[in-house]
């Protein structure tokens, strides 16, 4: 389903579908905002969505931004090698004193010293590869890992890929393509794929992205789309107004709760390829051990 | 005398008993068409009786992500072609990967090779390890998503007990608009009646043991023989 759909959809249940846009009492302004919030509280309880960046580390740097996208990392590596997370604490504890001034060398760990940042230690003793556009027109795509590959006036569509080797991170474009530059000599869609050799990459939960247009979709699987809608329509009922109806957003979220139990039971039979335990077949709740974690939304808390 | 065969109009006139309005007076039929192919999704969702195949193509040097069929609500397994004696591709996790050799096995500088593992990443696609050397053809088996019911002479796939849940969770939809109580009466009777359904096909299956006996030394790797040969494979991790 894309946006479009989903509001429909909610609109159904609201019983909302006159055209007569006098008699409406939610604008799909609000309800597309419901979808959002719905779309990312679905990502919340259940982790569907997961994505991957590369970030380009330079040279005796430690600290660099997280991806935009990160709800919470799953795994980093640097030069494709695992780094274990650390945090201050254990570096004063098991280090030496000093660490902090150390001199740059083979990244081992990361630690996060706030919010959206990441931090390597030791700083990287080596700068990853970089593109370097000049005075391009056109639609420009340039694959870095080989330092020999250079981009330097051409014109039209350009594609290079060089490197054979290396997994996951492999190849990433940025993800906010970049445009035209008013400083710089570029005119066009200039996009930077990285490698994730010899700089820093990640895989994460990620946060989906926000719907705008009728045609998006929620990057989540179809099934979990209908959690979404449920969701829509408690909040629209939650909502203080003359159309509040607070035992009706009560009763949907019920249902909202009860679709995302059995999306999280799906969830729980992908691959199926091995003993889980060896007690005979009960049923579980899976639903409710996210929900402590993630906990209810607060216009339905007494 | 045959046993009653399930359409979708079937399904419909079913749903509507349920909620007393025969007549359908109070929901349209596009709108009861919606709620029909909505618990069919919900039943499908949840006793995933009906398998597919597909093929999918591990691209020779590629250590990128493969995409599994659009149409898959629940992967299954995966295992290769003849060429390759129709192997299985154990699913792993890279978290375990990065256990083997100690913590000292660097595998994504691994030389590209006959891939024997998949991890999953994000709930659409899986990534090969090692990364293969030639293109890979393999074949995935899972559970897919049921077609959209748009004639009344549709049908579905499920067993006869999976075709009554059908109008049941069809009932609960429709009854949202209308009485909330009736609605969680609806849904309380589908969740009663939808366990003997996941029975039916777990015995089906054979996919676990129903019953372990109390008391008795249980070989762990004789029982599901993936976990002998994979370890066997890596190594303790």
């Amino acid at each position: 389903m894309n946006l479009g759909s989903l509001r429909s959809q909610a609109k159904i249940y609201l019983m909302g579908t006159s055209t007569d846009t006098a008699s409406i009492a939610w604008s799909d302004a609000e309800l597309n905002r419901y979808a959002n919030e719905g779309t990312f509280y679905v990502q919340q309880i259940t982790e569907f969505y997961q994505d991957s960046d590369n970030k380009v580390v330079t040279s005796g740097t430690s600290t660099y931004a997280a991806p935009s996208l990160e709800h919470q990392f799953i795994r980093l590596a640097f030069d494709r090698d695992l780094v274990p997370q650390t945090n201050e604490y254990e570096l004063d504890r098991d280090t030496c004193t000093s660490w902090r001034g150390m001199q740059s060398g083979v990244s081992q760990y990361f630690y996060r010293p706030t919010l959206n940042q990441v931090a390597l230690w030791p700083p990287p003793n080596t700068s990853g590869d970089t593109s370097i556009f000049g005075s391009e027109l056109g639609v420009v795509v340039e694959i870095t890992g080989d330092p020999l590959y250079a981009l330097s006036g051409e014109f039209g569509v350009v594609t290079g890929f060089t490197d054979t080797e290396g997994s996951i991170g492999k190849f990433r474009s940025d993800i906010f393509a970049s445009l035209y530059q008013a400083n710089g000599p570029q005119f066009g869609v200039l996009i930077n794929y990285t490698n994730d050799e010899g700089n820093l990459s990640s895989i994460f939960v990620a946060i989906p992205q926000q719907m705008t247009a009728d045609t998006d979709v929620p990057q989540l699987p179809p099934f979990a789309h209908w959690g979404i809608i449920n969701y829509m329509v408690a909040k629209a009922f939650a909502r203080e107004g003359e159309f509040q109806d607070m035992s009706a957003a009560q009763a949907w979220f019920e249902a909202f709760k009860d679709w995302m139990g059995a999306s999280l039971g799906v969830k729980g039979r992908w691959w199926p390829t091995s003993i889980t335990s060896l007690e005979p077949w009960q049923t579980g709740d899976r639903l409710n051990q996210r929900l402590q974690a993630v906990s209810i939304p607060s216009f339905l808390r007494s | 005398m045959s046993i009653q065969t399930y359409n979708l109009a079937a399904f419909r006139q079913e749903t509507l008993d349920h909620l007393n309005d025969s007549n359908g007076g109070m929901w349209s039929t596009s709108e009861l068409n919606g709620y029909v192919n909505q618990a069919v999704l919900r039943v499908a969702m949840d006793i995933r009786v009906n398998k597919s195949e597909a093929a999918m193509t591990f691209g020779a040097l590629c250590g990128c992500s493969t995409y599994l069929p659009s149409d898959c609500l629940v992967p299954e397994f995966v295992y290769t072609d003849v060429n390759n004696g129709y192997q299985r591709l154990f699913k792993t996790h890279i978290l375990a990967l990065d256990k083997t050799g100690k913590g000292y096995n660097n595998w994504e500088k691994d030389a590209p090779n006959t891939p024997r593992n998949f991890w999953p990443f994000s709930w659409d696609q899986i990534v090969p390890w090692p990364i293969p050397f030639n293109a890979l053809n393999g074949t995935l088996h899972y559970v897919p998503y049921p077609t959209t019911l748009v004639l009344d002479t549709d049908t579905t796939v499920f067993p006869m007990s999976g075709n009554r849940l059908v109008s049941v969770f069809a009932a609960y939809l429709a009854s949202l608009k209308t009485s909330m109580v009736k609605a969680k009466n609806f849904l309380d009777e589908y969740n009663s009646r939808v366990v003997l359904v996941q029975e039916q096909e777990r015995n089906n299956s054979k996919s676990r043991p129903a019953v372990m006996g109390v008391g008795r030394w249980f070989d762990r790797q004789g029982a599901n023989p993936e976990v002998g040969r994979f370890s066997q494979l890596r190594g303790y991790y």
